[in-house]
């Protein structure tokens, strides 16, 4: 092996340095310049995915609040309701729509909680409004823009109004003591749903 | 004939040796491997080899690795008030490595103005600023005086209350400046208090004006140490 010079070795450890510096702050860099899925969402967004949408002990019977929700392609806004009294979840195709269109809405498949308890996606089917005037004595939620009518104990199947369909249902989860929507009960029955479709939200 | 020969050749084909007016006298070297050697095999004397004759190129260095991490942190930070400081926080938290990356911008800003000061101490000392070399202390003078600008327009940019009340310290220091001051003040401020114009303002002097000022400077005065060479010593 030849020997080498002073000013060679220098040269070759230098020109090592610098060659190993920069291989190995490559996969550094790419880490840091690569977005992280588990970072928070920026503030006013919701990230994609289940969220926790309250806590058991502070739903009551009759209650109705409104949470966002977001299962991957476009915020949107839902219901939770805890019904009093008779709830029937499976009406698939029994929905007759004033447009005489026959879809049924998705029944509700909630794991570990009351089945009084439902939730809906509040975008009416129709135009794409948020229905939320609830009429607790009826069960009816009513969209102000046409007048549209679901009835919620019914699987939020259109009992007046335009709307060609049932709003879609939501599958919920009891996680510990908390409420989790966890995704569409069917998204099949979403690509029914024209105002949906052209909203991104399949 | 190695890739690199074939690079070389391919650059000199198209760049040093290639003129399309016939009998213009070039000034560029005539091949690249000429224009290399000539830019990087400048021998050095033996009394600048000395720790001291070191800090201006320590002060560069230092400057290089404020450009990088200033770009790493720029692709995180947003300069509005409502966003400043979170983006800050999630620099410091959530991005990879992201607190070392502020943490070099930070010290790397100091060690900067520090190299810079000693290196004008030294300069000063070997009496280097004298003729010829008067226009490059001159040169040097300024890349000090930008460089300060840049540390003070740098650190308001986190927009916690230690940003707030040093700008706002130095800005009234501002204007104090007889006849302009409040002028120079308000054209800093954007308005009449420390809001969000300031916040854009002094973004886009630390990220965009004086950086590239630094580095024009930077180049002329290198231009000039080559030509001139490093000074004698006492």
């Amino acid at each position: 092996m030849k020997k080498s010079t002073r000013r060679e070795f220098v040269k070759y450890a230098a020109w090592g340095g610098i060659g190993i510096t920069t291989l190995t702050s490559v996969p550094i860099i790419s880490k840091y310049i690569s977005p992280n899925p588990d970072w928070p969402a920026p503030k006013g967004q919701i990230k994609p995915g289940p969220i926790k949408i309250a806590d058991l002990k502070d739903i009551t019977p009759g209650s109705f609040t409104l949470y966002n929700f977001n299962f991957g392609n476009v915020p949107l806004v839902a219901g939770l309701w805890y019904l009093k009294g008779k709830v029937n979840h499976q009406i698939k195709g029994a929905t007759k729509s004033t447009m005489g269109k026959d879809m049924g809405g998705g029944a509700n498949e909630n794991v570990g909680l009351p089945e009084e308890i439902v939730s809906y996606c509040l975008l009416c089917t129709h135009l794409g409004c948020i229905p939320k005037n609830w009429d607790e004595s009826k069960k009816i939620l009513t969209c102000p823009c046409h007048n549209g009518l679901y009835d919620i104990a019914n699987g939020a199947s259109i009992v007046g109004g335009p709307p060609p369909a049932a709003l879609p249902a939501i599958k919920l989860e009891k996680r510990g003591e908390e409420i989790w929507a966890i995704d569409w009960n069917d998204k099949n029955y979403l690509k029914n749903l024209e105002v949906y479709n052209n909203k991104g939200v399949i | 004939m190695g890739i690199i020969d074939k690079i070389i050749n391919f650059i000199d084909e198209r760049y040093f040796k290639y003129v399309d007016t016939p009998g213009w006298q070039s000034t560029v070297p005539q091949t690249m491997k000429g224009f290399l050697e000539g830019f990087l095999k400048k021998p050095i004397p033996d009394y600048a080899t000395h720790p001291m004759y070191c800090l201006g190129g320590l002060a560069f260095a230092s400057f290089l690795l404020q450009i990088v991490t200033g770009i790493f942190l720029g692709m995180y930070y947003k300069p509005t008030p409502e966003e400043a400081y979170n983006s800050v926080k999630f620099i410091m938290t959530e991005v990879y490595l992201g607190s070392l990356m502020r943490g070099l911008h930070a010290w790397g800003a100091n060690i900067f103005i520090a190299a810079i000061i000693l290196h004008t101490f030294r300069v000063f000392f070997t009496g280097s600023y004298k003729k010829p070399r008067e226009l490059t202390w001159v040169f040097g003078v300024m890349v000090l005086g930008l460089s300060v600008a840049t540390g003070f327009t740098g650190y308001l940019l986190p927009w916690d209350q230690l940003a707030y009340w040093a700008t706002t310290v130095g800005l009234q220091i501002a204007g104090t400046v007889p006849f302009i001051g409040d002028v120079v003040v308000r054209w800093l401020q954007g308005g009449t208090t420390i809001a969000a114009n300031t916040l854009t303002r002094f973004y886009i002097l630390h990220i965009v004006v004086l950086p590239i000022s630094i580095f024009s400077i930077l180049i002329i005065k290198f231009l000039m140490i080559r030509r001139q060479g490093i000074s004698g010593g006492l």
